[in-house]
């Protein structure tokens, strides 16, 4: 794709981009004022998240849902366990000296990494076994009829395409 | 006639230890020979015969090359003739150890010695009592049969005539059928009519002839001289034309009165007046007008000039034009010799002929014909109408000129055979052969004329030309191809029989397939014209050209039921080879050589044609490999994408693994949802 085409692109996705980050902040206002505390733990345990999207907006773009969701999968006990505590600005603290915590949090980023890492590889490796075993059978196939039909059958087959050039020539 | 060659020839096997069994009772004996009865061309050997051991036979072993009188051959086999040596049956032997083959006729065996050998082992000459009693009334009689069948014998002469015993008081003539008519008779034997034509080519002929060959052995005879030996060809025709043929021939000699008179009777020089078969057996009754004087030719009051000589006599002047042809067109145009002729002669027909002569020259010359050759045969013909015609150096009768060309085919001399190529071509064959008398033309039909014509329009195409006008003009004719010449080639039959014999020796096909061949199997069978101007005008070195001269050896072999010809299959089946060879598939290339070889041990013609179907073959192998390198090129084609395709796969993984990813992903938050909401209920 050209410079220009990659330009018209996040120009178009720059607004999107805006809005999103416009109605979360809303909804982080929203829930700062309502729930201090599960405000302080989400910001906290989606920080990578967050920076995703700052980082490396273009790649993050078709990571992040990936990223996000692995990430909130985290967030989601700590913020249940903070409910049960008493949904505090101390039990946030608390929960927050807990390294078991943090790392209960930044595990499903870390998974999220590991499969945009390995899925893609996997997926490549396997559209190109089958790229190999599809031009094995395309060449057991040429072999066979150049066994059938001689090498002159290659050379003839050459025939349109020398044909074809003689004339653009 | 072919047909009737074919009736006529019998079954003939070899005998293990040597001899061919012929029609299952004739032992022919070819290395026992009888030298005694050998023929100019043809060699005797020894017959027994198996159901009557007593009996005295001999067969005669003609050349192939030798055009024999086959017509004269059949009548004499199919109905007995008296007093002439009578063959008994024909078919073709193998000789010299299988090398060769000859057309062996069985004939009976005359009991005595020939005349001419009793003539030298006898201090005495015949006397008019031996002619009278023993030599004249048998032969007489052969004649006259002879003549009721349209036949005339054409070889009378001492050394062909055999006492029956013994005790010498009847004769036999021999046969008559081994070689052109009169091609062996000394020339002081022929009449004027004939005498004039080359040897090979004196024809048929009337008994007449025959009467007049007969005065003259007699005159051998009663003389123990051969007469005109101290003569050579042209100056005893000089004095037969001269002196007429009487005074010629005995000159100063002393006869008989009786057999002087005989002699006159049948050395007459005019047919007309020659002693017919009534005078002759009254005159062996003693019955004869002893007052008769010899007849002289007529001779002109006043000379015709001709190239400083004086000629006196039309058919000397004739002679002259034959051997002087540039200065006798030249003197043809002073038109003098149509006032000589018209006004010293009044011979008035001849002098229109002359004038009919010079007034064709713009019409051949339009014709693209010899024109002086023409003018030339046009004149001799006015001057000698009963002689042979006289064209560029040929000197043919009507019915010599089939054996005229068997001999310059044979020997293939090209002066004679551009000659005969042009005489054949043009027109003045058939007019030649309306003007003569019935008797002659005969040898020489309207049909016949037309065909040589037809032949001749088409001489450059194989089946056609001087071959063709070979054969149709000796019906009895070996096949001449050169490389079955030695396999006397009779019969249609046989030439496949000879063409497999030379296939299984290492002949080609195709090499088998010439001229000579393709004109004697349309002459002999005119069914079979159309398949072999087929085969002749195909490229014989295409598969088509090889097909369908398979398709008319095969119909040959089919139509006339004969069996495995497996030298022919074989050579058909590596005549092919190369065509199959050159199929694209290898699949059908293995399967068409196998079968071609199983086909080709078969012996059947047919079922190589049909069993192989290489034509569909070919087409089809043609129409699939079209299929297959466009197969070909989409394989390349895809094979080229696909090694096109690496950086587009990563780029399709990267998407589809991102996809893969997220949905994981997604799998993964809802467990965690699900897991957090069990515990907090729990």
């Amino acid at each position: 794709m050209s410079d220009q085409a990659k330009d018209a692109g996040q120009s178009r996705k720059a607004p999107r981009l805006v809005l999103w980050l416009t109605l979360l902040t809303g909804l982080g206002l929203g829930v700062l004022l309502v729930f201090p505390a599960v405000f302080v733990i989400v910001c906290v345990g989606m920080a990578p998240s967050m920076i995703a999207v700052f980082v490396d907006p273009d790649r993050n773009l078709r990571a992040l849902p990936c990223t996000v969701a692995l990430n909130l999968a985290g967030v989601i006990p700590v913020v249940a366990l903070l409910w049960q505590q008493g949904n505090s600005l101390n039990d946030a603290t608390e929960l927050l000296h807990d390294v078991f915590i943090w790392a209960l949090m930044y595990t499903g980023v870390a998974l999220s990494m590991f499969l945009l890492w390995v899925v893609p590889v996997i997926v490549k490796a396997i559209l190109e076994t089958v790229a190999r075993h599809a031009r094995w059978r395309l060449e057991r196939a040429r072999e066979r009829m150049l066994k059938e039909w001689g090498e002159g059958i290659a050379e003839d087959a050459k025939g349109p395409a020398r044909k074809s050039a003689a004339g653009s020539s | 006639m072919a047909e009737e060659n074919a009736k006529q020839a019998v079954a003939a096997t070899e005998i293990p230890g040597g001899g061919v069994l012929v029609a299952d009772r004739y032992v022919v004996l070819p290395e026992q020979r009888l030298s005694h009865f050998d023929r100019p061309e043809a060699a005797a050997c020894q017959v027994e015969d198996r159901q009557n051991p007593s009996s005295r036979l001999f067969a005669l072993l003609s050349h192939p090359a030798v055009p024999i009188r086959a017509d004269l051959l059949n009548g004499l086999i199919r109905r007995y003739c008296p007093n002439i040596v009578s063959p008994l049956c024909h078919a073709t032997v193998a000789v010299e150890g299988g090398r060769e083959r000859r057309l062996a006729v069985i004939n009976e065996a005359p009991g005595g010695i020939s005349l001419a050998q009793a003539l030298t082992e006898s201090d005495e000459p015949f006397s008019r009592a031996d002619i009278a009693s023993a030599i004249l009334p048998p032969i007489v009689d052969a004649l006259e049969h002879l003549q009721e069948r349209g036949l005339s014998h054409r070889s009378i002469h001492p050394g062909n005539m055999f006492f029956t015993g013994p005790e010498q008081s009847s004769i036999v003539l021999g046969e008559c059928y081994s070689s052109p008519p009169a091609r062996h008779l000394p020339h002081a034997y022929e009449p004027l009519e004939t005498a004039a034509a080359e040897s090979s080519a004196r024809g048929e002929d009337t008994v007449a002839a025959d009467l007049y060959n007969l005065g003259v052995s007699i005159l051998a005879l009663v003389t123990g001289e051969q007469p005109g030996a101290a003569k050579d060809a042209k100056s005893l025709f000089d004095a037969k034309i001269t002196h007429g043929s009487y005074i010629a021939l005995v000159g100063s000699k002393r006869l008989n009165p009786a057999v002087a008179t005989l002699l006159m009777g049948l050395l007459a020089d005019d047919p007309k007046r020659r002693w017919g078969f009534n005078t002759l057996r009254r005159w062996c009754d003693g019955f004869f007008d002893g007052s008769k004087k010899p007849n002289a030719p007529r001779r002109a009051m006043r000379a015709y000039v001709f190239n400083g000589k004086d000629y006196f006599h039309p058919l000397l002047l004739a002679a002259a034009f034959r051997e002087f042809p540039a200065e006798a067109r030249s003197d043809l145009m002073t038109g003098r010799l149509e006032k000589w002729l018209r006004n010293t002669l009044s011979e008035k027909q001849s002098a229109d002929a002359i004038v009919a002569a010079l007034a064709r020259l713009e019409a051949d010359n339009a014709a693209n014909e010899k024109v002086d050759a023409n003018l030339i045969a046009r004149s001799s013909l006015a001057l000698d109408p009963l002689g042979p015609l006289r064209y560029d150096d040929l000197t043919v009768t009507i019915s010599g000129i089939g054996s005229a060309l068997a001999e310059a085919l044979a020997d293939n001399v090209r002066d004679r055979l551009a000659s005969l190529n042009s005489l054949l071509s043009g027109n003045l064959l058939v007019e030649w052969t309306a003007s003569v008398a019935p008797e002659q033309s005969r040898y020489l039909p309207t049909y016949i004329c037309n065909a040589l014509q037809s032949a001749m329009r088409e001489r450059g195409r194989i089946g056609a030309g001087l071959e063709r006008c070979l054969y149709l003009l000796n019906p009895g004719l070996a096949c001449q191809s050169p490389k079955l010449r030695h396999h006397c080639v009779t019969t249609i039959p046989e030439l496949l029989q000879a063409m497999d014999w030379a296939a299984a020796k290492g002949e080609t096909l195709t090499a088998l397939f010439d001229r000579h061949v393709a004109a004697f199997i349309v002459c002999r069978q005119q069914s079979l014209e159309a398949p072999v101007m087929r085969a002749g005008r195909a490229d014989l070195s295409t598969m088509d050209g090889k097909l369908a001269l398979l398709q008319l050896l095969s119909s040959i072999q089919q139509s006339m039921d004969i069996g495995p010809l497996h030298g022919l299959t074989t050579a058909a089946a590596t005549a092919l080879q190369p065509s199959i060879d050159e199929l694209h598939s290898k699949m059908r290339r293995d399967f068409m050589t196998a079968r071609l070889k199983q086909l080709g041990e078969d012996g059947s013609l047919r079922d190589l044609i049909d069993g192989l179907d290489l034509d569909r073959g070919v087409r089809q192998d043609g129409e699939e490999y079209v299929v297959a390198v466009k197969h070909f090129q989409w394989l390349v084609r895809q094979v080229a994408l696909i090694d096109s395709q690496g950086e587009l796969r990563g780029a399709l993984a990267a998407e589809h693994g991102y996809w893969i990813a997220t949905m994981l992903a997604f799998c993964g938050l809802g467990l965690g949802v699900i897991v957090t909401v069990a515990r907090a209920m729990l």
